[in-house]
């Protein structure tokens, strides 16, 4: 087989196994960030409607008044840290789908039929930690994007209907592209940040007969409980409390981007999460 | 002969060791797992003097200052 043709038939099946997680996981995929997004902009219109109209007025005003003429880079860190909080749901929705991936494989048995194609588990285990780093992020920021665009729209035709001047309308919309490109590398920078944390959910999801996440949670806590009262060390608090501060993965510009990715406790963690996700792929040899 | 997956290919000493105690069964594997982790957890953070740094909330990156004048702005209405 050539080259070239041994390269596509790998592209086409990993095309494969990725669209055969967002398949069987659409509600959490695609269903529970619409949902979020949706609620998200409703809360806001809410919110919004609370103040009286000069007041609405003002803010608009503000908004694509204030943004005219500055440069889009400088003030997208502001908007970025707001839409930081995206990153709890997106690292929420990755850690749920992560702990009933192999769980439900097992449980429904479809790993025997999986392990009946001539796909790897190392394959398939992969295509987990792809989809929760990449494919998840990328769904998300998506929708969040399409959100983004409505809700900028639909602000710009209630402002222009109150009379103001939208000035700033293009710097806004520059500005607010920036800041979601940073929150979706922020997202990246996350998951890859915490594939310690990926490797450990999988572990359990490969191993768990019962809820894998609460094992999963409580195995680590109970661990750092017994190394507390047996050893009076707190060696694994302290390197959990050391990789907990969310500066670590926020990005807010693209000059320290590659020195994050390739920073020693960045690899330090890919290798932990790498150890544990081999003994994932190594458990699914074991029926239950 | 032993052999790996049918096939003639011999397999090593240290194949057989790990199938006869690590990759015993999913218990003995999972376990060995995680305390291999633990293990390199422990000794890195012995290494490098790991310490906790939950507690600095403070952004590195940026200041957020709102000039007075945008602050009354917001408040008394439109210009």
């Amino acid at each position: 087989m050539s080259d070239s043709s041994a390269v596509t038939l790998a592209a086409r099946r990993w095309r494969g196994l990725l669209m055969r997680e967002i398949r069987e996981n659409r509600s959490l995929m695609l269903y529970a960030p619409c949902l979020l997004v949706l609620v998200a902009i409703l809360l806001g219109l809410r919110l919004f409607t609370l103040f009286p109209v000069e007041r609405q007025t003002a803010a608009m005003d503000l908004l694509f008044n204030r943004f005219e003429g500055i440069n889009a880079l400088e003030i997208a860190p502001l908007l970025t840290s707001a839409g930081a909080l995206n990153l709890v749901f997106i690292v929420g929705i990755a850690l749920s789908y992560l702990a009933s991936s192999l769980y439900a494989d097992r449980r429904e048995l479809s790993y025997l039929f999986w392990q009946s194609m001539p796909i790897s588990d190392r394959a398939t285990v992969m295509s987990k930690v792809a989809t929760s780093v990449l494919v998840i992020p990328a769904i998300y920021l998506a929708i969040l994007t399409v959100g983004s665009m409505i809700l900028i729209i639909g602000a710009a035709v209630y402002s222009y209907s109150l009379g103001i001047e939208l000035n700033g309308l293009a710097e806004l919309v520059a500005t607010m592209c920036i800041a979601l490109g940073f929150v979706g590398l922020s997202a990246v920078t996350a998951m890859l940040w915490l594939l310690p944390a990926v490797g450990w959910i999988l572990l359990f999801s490969a191993y768990a007969t019962r809820v894998p996440l609460l094992w999963a949670i409580g195995g680590l806590v109970a661990l750092s409980l017994l190394e507390e009262v047996a050893l009076g060390s707190n060696m694994l608090d302290t390197w959990i409390a050391s990789r907990s501060s969310p500066w670590q993965y926020l990005v807010f510009s693209l000059d320290d981007l590659g020195a994050r990715l390739f920073s020693y406790d960045m690899l330090f963690g890919a290798v932990l999460g790498g150890m544990l996700i081999s003994g994932a792929i190594l458990l699914r040899r074991f029926a239950d | 002969m032993n052999s790996k997956h049918g096939t003639k290919q011999p397999v090593t000493f240290m194949q057989r060791t790990l199938r006869s105690t690590l990759l015993r069964n999913k218990h003995t594997l999972f376990i060995a797992t995680v305390v291999a982790v633990l293990i390199v957890v422990a000794v890195e953070g012995r290494l490098t003097g790991r310490e906790a740094s939950s507690q600095e909330f403070e952004n590195p990156f940026f200041d957020i200052q709102v000039s007075p004048q945008v602050r009354a702005d917001i408040r008394s209405g439109p210009r």
